[in-house]
């Protein structure tokens, strides 16, 4: 069985028993309360997890770690690799004025001179 | 730790999912098992709001992304080449 049987199978399991609370189809006579409770499920469901994704990548976005040093280890860097093949001849395409940082990619607070794992976003 | 205006924009979403989730949890699971005459009941709208509004701005973002990527389609079209 795929995962994709597996989970459309709990799905239509979950659904079904949406279904037969929601319209009453078995003659259940649950108290009106837990009616009342049940019917909006998949829209509560669905809104809980759309506020979870956002904590999620909120959080994310406030705990990503900036390499400061690497970012200006890197700058002098291309600087230096920048003029050394001018003086070789090399046409050099204009470089944009607020060229964007590297960041650390990982959230694990390292020095700047072992953090090899910055990319350019 | 990812500085200033990150650092704000992070925890500001945050906040706003822990409220939003804490509101429309009282609403959809507490409420129904709180007496109809409670005061807490003048705080929320009827109850068949809390599966049409969450309904509407699912539309509105499906409306929005729909544009916006109508808009970059549209900047992005190149005239055909003639050889």
């Amino acid at each position: 069985m795929t995962k994709l049987l597996e989970w459309l199978l709990g799905a239509s399991l979950i659904g079904m028993a949406w279904g037969l609370v929601t319209f009453d189809l078995l003659d259940l006579q649950l108290p009106p309360q837990y009616r009342e409770l049940v019917w909006p499920m998949p829209v509560y469901l669905l809104v809980v997890f759309g506020c979870y994704s956002l904590a999620t990548v909120g959080y994310r976005v406030a705990t990503f770690n900036d390499c400061e040093d690497a970012a200006k280890e890197l700058q002098a860097q291309i600087k230096e690799a920048k003029e050394d093949l001018k003086k070789k001849g090399l046409k050099m395409p204009p470089s944009p004025v607020n060229r964007p940082l590297p960041v650390c990619r990982t959230r694990k607070k390292v020095s700047p001179a072992s953090c090899s794992c910055w990319i350019t976003v | 730790m990812a500085t200033g205006a990150d650092q704000a924009v992070g925890f500001g979403l945050v906040g706003f999912s822990l409220l939003l989730f804490t509101y429309y949890t009282i609403w959809v699971i507490v409420l129904p098992f709180v007496d109809s005459d409670h005061v807490i009941h003048s705080y929320f709208l009827p109850r068949e709001y809390s599966v049409i509004l969450p309904g509407v701005a699912a539309l509105i973002l499906l409306l929005c992304v729909g544009t916006f990527i109508g808009v970059i389609t549209w900047k992005n079209r190149k005239p055909k080449k003639v050889d």
